[in-house]
């Protein structure tokens, strides 16, 4: 069978791949996609409304079946299990039979996997991440006879996940090496204001601490328990392990397709072999806030990679100059955003503008460099974060503003002239 | 479709425009009730902006490929293909504040009380929007090209 683009993966990065092929080709080439996962096409960052009970299986549907129907795309389930980049073919394996597919583009839109770090007693749980619908599924059979939960990795994830099994009435303990918790992408006085609201809703937080050793039992009179580092013990009948997730690149490493922490690919989301594409949580970028190449597994990154693969694929060049982190947070109703390069610490070169209104719960950092803003904390506040991250990706001189941005907030009135009348244009 | 362009000399920055965008959007359409008694209370979806001697009024700019559309994780932001507006459909919105983050202009607001976003809508495209309507300085016009 043959088809002219292939897509592995049907999530954020390959809906956003198919629009923009059928933006431009008006439905002529043929699009096949290969998802294991059922159903194709959910949003990952909906599964802690889904565990919680906020949303159904068809909301957590970011395109819904139609979708696929209406864009001419050959859905396949089964799983990719082999790709052969010089003859340009790959072995689909799915239920029953093994299917051979030939194409003309490939995209990798693999994903993630989460991260498992070796446990004394892990291996005996049966079931221990949140990173798919499957998780989330088998995680709410299980809560009935569960009443307290243990959630190892203070990240989005673990906090999400947290927050969902708050409003479900358990009790939870999470814990976190370092010493707060979304170390990556808050400071201390964030996370500080977040742990806090946390621990009123009932949340216990164990940073400093991880996991030494897990004692499961299936015997109910015989509790289980995970055991910290310092000896403690937290009693606990589900134990989650959310410490992030690392791209999902074996299948095209294997291939021969270049990676390095993701799989390296150039401004037009090529990768080192010329038709085959990648996107997503798959990929490094460059980062332009931290001025290096690393994965950045975020939705709207997603988005935007695969966006900028399927125009390349359909033939239309467009580039995408790097990313960065950026991260929109609602948890326990602490309205954060956070982009780029928010912790410089000592690093020469960088400037810090910060203030915090504990009555009003607001806090507002701006990190700067070369009078350019290299990343932002905002907290409370956050209405103004689009027009600092524009001015940040623009790379705008804030000599003049940078000193009302944490203090007074920022309009478009506060900009300079130019870039005022552009905004205002659009 | 049209969009509705600032006229930045002639706004006085009364703020008009938000008090019948809030009105257009509250459930009773009703001023006084709009503001004093409507719970959850209706939110404006125009801002003001006022740094004297300059003042103006901005909203959505229904970007083409809005940043809004690529970054919003459920799918509740989108690209009406009829109109070319970009419009918002809270019953798929969970708050997670990820549009405001990429909007250039800042023009999303937060209903904390909803937990959604509220957005200009074009007074849904029927005909002038609010702002435009009842601007008493002609500061606001709604056309289709810059
Ligand atoms: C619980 C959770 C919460 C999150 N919250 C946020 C958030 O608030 N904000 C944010 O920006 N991001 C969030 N994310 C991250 C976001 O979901 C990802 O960045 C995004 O889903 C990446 O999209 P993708 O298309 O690259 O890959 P994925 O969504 O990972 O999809 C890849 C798909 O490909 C399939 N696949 C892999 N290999 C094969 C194969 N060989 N054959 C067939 N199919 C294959 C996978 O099973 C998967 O279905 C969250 C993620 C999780 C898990
Ligand atoms: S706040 Fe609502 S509209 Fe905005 S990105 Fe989140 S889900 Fe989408």
């Amino acid at each position: 069978m043959k088809t002219h683009h292939l897509i592995i993966g049907a999530s954020a990065g390959a809906i956003s791949a198919i629009e923009a092929i059928r933006s431009i080709d008006g439905g002529r080439a043929s699009i096949t996609v290969i998802s294991d996962e059922r159903p194709a096409g959910y949003s990952k960052p909906m599964l802690p409304e889904f565990l919680a009970g906020e949303v159904d299986i068809k909301g957590i549907l970011f395109r819904d079946e139609a979708f696929w129907r209406r864009n001419k795309v050959r859905l396949i389930y089964g799983r990719v299990s082999e790709l052969d980049l010089d003859c340009r073919k790959a072995k689909v394996s799915g239920n029953p039979s093994i299917l051979e597919l030939e194409y003309e583009r490939l995209l990798v839109a693999t994903g993630g996997k989460p991260i498992i770090s070796q446990i004394e007693g892990l291996e005996n749980v049966e079931k221990y991440t949140f990173t798919t619908l499957g998780d989330a599924e088998g995680l709410a059979n299980r809560l009935p006879e569960t009443s307290n939960v243990a959630v190892i990795g203070g990240g989005l994830i673990g906090v999400g996940l947290s927050e969902a099994l708050i409003k479900l009435g358990k009790r939870v303990v999470l814990i976190e090496l370092k010493p707060h918790i979304l170390s990556q992408v808050l400071d201390e006085k964030a996370s500080g204001i977040l742990e806090d609201r946390m621990r009123r809703a009932g949340v216990e937080i164990r940073t400093g601490h991880t996991v030494a050793r897990v004692h499961w039992r299936s015997h109910p009179e015989k509790p289980s328990y995970a055991e910290l580092d310092d000896g403690d013990r937290i009693p606990c009948q589900q134990i989650i392990m959310a410490i992030g997730v690392t791209p999902n690149v074996e299948l095209a490493s294997k291939a021969g397709v270049e990676t390095g922490k993701g799989i390296i690919v150039n401004e037009r989301m090529e990768t080192s072999i010329p038709g085959v594409y990648a996107c997503g949580d798959a990929v490094e970028l460059y980062d332009f806030a931290h001025e290096g190449r690393r994965p950045l597994p975020l939705w709207p990154v997603a988005r935007w990679t695969g966006k900028t693969a399927g125009y390349n694929m359909a033939g239309s060049s467009r580039e995408l100059q790097g990313a960065t982190s950026m991260s929109a947070m609602k948890y326990f109703g602490v309205p954060i955003v956070s982009v780029g390069h928010v912790n410089p610490g000592s690093q020469d070169g960088y400037e810090v503008e910060a203030y915090l209104d504990p009555a009003r719960r607001v806090y507002r950092k701006i990190v700067i460099k070369d009078e350019r803003i290299a990343g932002f904390i905002l907290l409370g506040e956050i209405c103004d974060a689009g027009i600092m991250y524009y001015l940040m990706r623009s790379r705008v001189d804030v000599r003049r503003i940078k000193g009302r941005i944490p203090t007074r907030g920022l309009g478009l009135a506060h900009l300079p002239r130019r870039v005022r009348k552009e905004l205002l244009r659009r | 479709m049209g969009k509705v362009y600032v006229v930045e000399e002639a706004c006085m920055g009364c703020g008009l425009c938000e008090v019948y965008c809030l009105v257009q959007h509250s459930s009773s359409r009703d001023i006084l009730k709009a503001y004093k008694r409507e719970r959850p209370r209706p939110i404006s979806r125009v801002r003001r902006e006022v740094a004297h001697p300059l003042s103006f009024a901005i909203q959505c700019r229904h970007c083409t490929e809005a940043p809004c559309v690529d970054a919003c994780l459920t799918g509740a932001m989108y690209l009406d293909e009829d109109t070319g507006a970009v419009l918002h459909d809270p019953s798929r919105c969970v708050g997670c504040w990820t549009c405001i983050m990429v909007c250039p202009v800042g023009a999303l607001n937060m209903d904390l009380e909803n937990r959604v976003v509220a957005k200009c809508d074009l007074c849904s495209l029927s005909g002038e929007p609010a702002c435009v309507a009842n601007c008493p300085n002609g500061a606001l016009e709604y056309r289709e090209e810059p």
